[in-house]
């Protein structure tokens, strides 16, 4: 099942720091529900290990994470295809940074999530809900700095 | 002496199967088994990249990973059995894993085999495989358009078959005709959801080259017959064992792949292997049932006289055809469309179509509930489209109780009925009169009530063997017993059907006893091994009864001929001059001179003293091949009240009025109408299998999917008539799914009805509250 979600937080940080901050996988790890560990592959390719919980089932994930379409410092996009037993899950993200001042940036994210096996069927009511506040949890943590959990 | 035909004795069966102490596949434990798990595929469509089995090979315990690559030789792919003639059908090949493609969530893509459930459990989450998902289709009509995603290479536009009945001329009637009204109608996919998952326990013995396979089968010499193909074994060397089987509903019907895996793995390890289904793997791993889109049209004169019926159907078979999956959605649901109404023209065209999607194949009612409803929600329309009422319009076209066996315009005849008779049964026991009065004062105050009707016939009691042939079943239809007759005068009766709920332990033991004058408790029936039951055809299509009930009867016959001759050689009497009379056959006019039952078999089994040319021993074998199908029929009613501002539909009350022939057991038969009533309802409130446009299946659980809850049902009010079967000497009819072939269609019927006043002519079901509150607001041009 297809699950689209989106949000735009304000962020009160200047663009290129938010920027940077996106460019650090260790950063955007730690905003990331769940994430376990995160192996750096190259600049572009990252590798994450996240437990996430839908209704009754837990889902240990291997994440392949791809970031692609770098425009320096307004918008990248985000492919994480997670697998695991008996379930896929796949999300294809968009962002851009709007500044909106010299202290303001504004995250505009917008989600696809693609959900195949076991949470599609098990989980499909509860999915939506959960799903969605995952995905905005992740970016409004991100927007807040996300410091507040270390790897 | 009193007789057990017709008595309302307890089920002999139910103490074992309410107190635990039943045997089901599972309960099955042999020494050095080990456990099977298969890994089926989380995508609707994909192409199969990568099976990395490696990480699980390693892990301790387990002894085997088996992927499609490894079976393409050792089994031929898992058969379809209904050869569909004349329809161009096509049976692309079903692995038994998936081999370079999975066509549906829930195809099995690997199989581990391990010392313990638990391993079994962490070796299938280390297996990795890496798809390439593709477009996914489920809807059968969307399968069929051009640019659809294709299943099977070999099976262009996804179109399983096209198969056409007809009779009269249709579309001269439609053009020639006074009235038309027509409906689309979508048959909601079901899960069949029997209580007891499938399951499979294989021992192969190398030395004997014997295989015994306990199964969930409802239909064991037909797994055995499939089996042995899968696996390429002489078919004497394949034993079924079907154990206590806790509800099918016809999903233990079909030869799945699973169990043929199982099977492959103990002869490969030489260990006794075992497998069960958990609830969320059976629902996506047996079959599903119905999914049509239907586009029907009914035409008819002014004066109520219906003249024609035209379909078009767009049946859903999922990824693969399963074991009967083609003959469902078109033998038993096309031949059927001039219900229990004199209809001169009939056309129907049928497609067939390979989706995304589980396998779909008989359940309770297969094709025939998809007919009754289509039937009956047109004659509804149509009676509406008059201004009539529709039990008068329904009156008009029965035919008539003086014209059976009467032949319908697709061919089939029908061999007895009294239509008249049970609907004024049911007029009687509702006060039809007054509920239209109750109704027309309620909608005064705003209320919406209605009442629907159905009159429906159905045909079961599968069948003659010939006609099997002639419409490309893969095998017979007749039915057998054996009855035997121990020293003490005990008796076992082996049958070639296979219960599985539906009370024959105790109904054919009615008719063996009262043959021999015995008390219930002489005699045991034993059905499910196909190493001691003769030839069958197993319990499905209502057939039990009426084909192997009177095989047992016959067998019970001929034990008691060779009886009577033993007594007259006995009593030294000549075989014309004695009579049975309470349990003994005794010499007419000396009723001092007589030979109890008992003690016949004791003489025939020691030999001590038999007549010239009569063989020792006590027993015979029976095989019944009917001449006809049995047709039953009945009128169901019932009210509704539809809450206006919630959708909520409250049934108010339910009548079935239903005709089966001649009763062995009441109790049984007003137990299976109520089986078969509260699925029907299910059907038609709140079941259905739903996918989304990628193939995930989102009912995956009984937490999703809607089975009906006792608490939910209404109180059900049931009667019967009687006209007897002519085609079986007991008289008898099946009884089986004749609650599920009318009741959906009496609860759509009763909620359109409700809601008429409105302007709504029809609504899908399941009429869920949010699906009829929809309804409602379109109705009002409200936005919903």
């Amino acid at each position: 099942m297809k699950l689209q979600f989106s949000g735009s937080p304000d962020i009160p940080e200047p663009r290129a720091k938010v920027w940077a901050r996106l460019m650090d996988p260790q950063a955007v790890g730690r905003a990331a529900p769940g994430v376990e560990s995160l192996e750096v592959i190259d600049a572009t390719h990252f590798k994450a290990v996240a437990a996430v919980g839908v209704g009754a089932i837990k889902l240990r994930l291997t994440v392949n994470i791809t970031v692609s379409d770098l425009v320096e410092p307004e918008r990248a996009a985000m492919l994480m295809e997670g697998k695991a037993p008996g379930s896929q899950i796949q999300v294809q993200t968009g962002l851009r940074l709007e500044e909106l001042g010299s202290m303001l940036t504004r995250l505009h994210w917008q989600a696809e999530a693609t959900v195949s096996g076991a949470v599609a069927s098990v989980g499909a009511r509860l999915l939506e809900g959960t799903a969605r506040k995952m995905a905005e949890r992740f970016w409004i943590d991100f927007a807040a700095g996300g410091a507040a959990r270390p790897l | 002496m009193s007789t057990l035909f017709g008595s309302s004795i307890k089920r002999r069966e139910d103490p074992r199967l309410i107190t635990g102490k039943g045997t089901f596949v599972d309960d099955v434990s042999l020494a050095g088994m080990v456990y099977a798990g298969i890994l089926r595929s989380p995508y609707a469509h994909a192409k199969i990249k990568k099976i990395d089995a490696t990480a699980a090979r390693g892990l301790s315990g387990v002894l085997a990973v088996y992927t499609g690559a490894d079976l393409t030789d050792a089994l031929i792919p898992v058969p379809c059995a209904w050869n569909l003639p004349n329809a161009d059908l096509k049976l692309p090949p079903h692995p038994h894993l998936a081999v370079e493609k999975v066509r549906y969530v829930g195809d099995g893509v690997a199989m581990v085999i391990a010392e313990s459930r638990a391993i079994v459990r962490d070796a299938l989450d280390l297996i990795d495989v890496d798809y390439e998902p593709l477009k996914a289709v489920v809807n059968p009509e969307a399968a069929l358009k051009p640019g659809a995603p294709v299943l099977h290479a070999d099976v262009a536009g996804n179109q399983a078959f096209k198969w056409v009945v007809a009779g009269g001329d249709a579309d001269g009637a439609f053009a020639k005709a006074e009235v038309k009204v027509a409906l689309t109608i979508k048959q909601n996919r079901l899960l069949p959801t029997a209580m007891e998952p499938r399951a499979a326990v294989a021992s192969y013995n190398a030395g004997t080259g014997q295989l015994t396979l306990w199964a969930t089968s409802q239909n064991p010499h037909i797994h055995r017959f499939l089996c042995s193909v899968m696996l390429k074994l002489p078919e004497h060397r394949v034993r079924i064992i079907s154990p206590d089987v806790g509800g099918g509903f016809g999903s233990k019907i079909p030869a799945y792949a699973d169990e043929a895996l199982v099977a492959f793995a103990s002869m490969k390890l030489g260990r006794p292997v075992k497998w069960t289904e958990d609830r969320s793997e059976n629902y996506k791993a047996t079959i599903h049932g119905r999914d049509h889109v239907q586009y029907v049209e009914l035409c008819g004169t002014k004066a109520g006289q219906i003249t024609g019926i035209r379909t078009t159907v767009y049946a859903g078979l999922g990824a693969y055809a399963s074991t009967a999956g083609p003959g469902v959605p078109t033998i038993l649901h096309g031949l059927m469309y001039s219900g229990a109404y004199t209809i001169p023209n009939i056309h129907g065209t049928i497609y067939g179509a390979y989706t995304t999607t589980t396998p779909v194949d008989a359940y309770r009612g297969a094709g025939r509930p998809e007919a009754t409803y289509l039937i009956e929600r047109l004659v509804d329309t149509f009676a509406r489209e008059l201004g009539a009422d529709p039990v008068e319009v329904r009156r008009k076209n029965f035919i008539p109780q003086d014209k059976f066996p009467y032949t319908v315009a697709t061919g089939i005849t029908y061999d007895s009925g009294n239509y008249e008779g049970t609907l004024d049964k049911a007029l009687g026991m509702l006060d039809y009169k007054g509920f239209r009065a109750e109704q027309a004062k309620a909608l005064k105050q705003g209320r919406f009530l209605g009442v629907g009707v159905c009159t429906y016939t159905e045909i079961c009691g599968l069948g003659p063997s010939q006609v099997a042939g002639a419409i490309g079943f893969g095998g017979g239809l007749y039915d057998s017993a054996i009855v035997r007759v121990y020293p003490t005068g005990m008796v076992r009766v082996y049958i070639g059907t296979k219960p599985h709920g539906q009370g024959e332990e105790t109904t054919f033991a009615q008719i063996v006893a009262d043959e021999f004058g015995y008390p219930v408790e002489s005699v045991e029936i034993v059905s499910g091994d196909t190493d001691n039951t003769p030839q069958g055809w197993g319990t499905y299509g209502s057939r039990t009864t009426a084909v192997g009930g009177t095989a047992v009867k016959i067998a019970a016959q001929r034990v008691k001929e060779k009886a009577k001759k033993l007594a007259a050689h006995l009593l030294e009497a000549n075989e014309r001059d004695l009579e049975w009379k309470d349990g003994k056959f005794m010499v007419r006019g000396s009723p001092d001179k007589a030979k109890g039952f008992a003690e016949l078999a004791l003489m025939a089994n020691v030999a001590w003293n038999m007549p010239a040319g009569l063989e020792p021993g006590l027993e015979a074998t029976a095989f019944f091949d009917p001449s006809n199908f049995v047709y039953p029929f009945g009128a169901h009613l019932c009210t509704v009240e539809v809450d206006a501002e919630t959708g909520q539909v409250k049934i108010l009350r339910y009548i079935a009025v239903d005709d089966c022939g001649n009763v062995i057991n009441p109790m049984i038969v007003d137990g299976q109408v109520h089986g078969g009533v509260i699925q029907g309802i299910g059907e038609a409130l709140q079941e259905i299998a739903i996918y989304d446009d990628d193939g995930q299946l989102l009912t995956g659980t009984m937490m999703d999917y809607a089975v009906p809850k006792a608490s939910q049902m209404p109180h059900l009010e049931l009667a019967r008539t009687v006209t007897p079967s002519p085609v079986n000497p007991m008289g008898v009819k099946g009884v089986g799914e004749t609650g599920t072939i009318a009741a959906a269609a009496t609860v759509v019927n009763a909620v359109c009805d409700a809601l008429a006043p409105l302007g709504i002519r029809h609504i899908d079901k399941p009429l869920t509250p949010a699906t009829v509150w929809a309804a409602i607001q379109r109705a009002k041009g409200g936005a919903a």
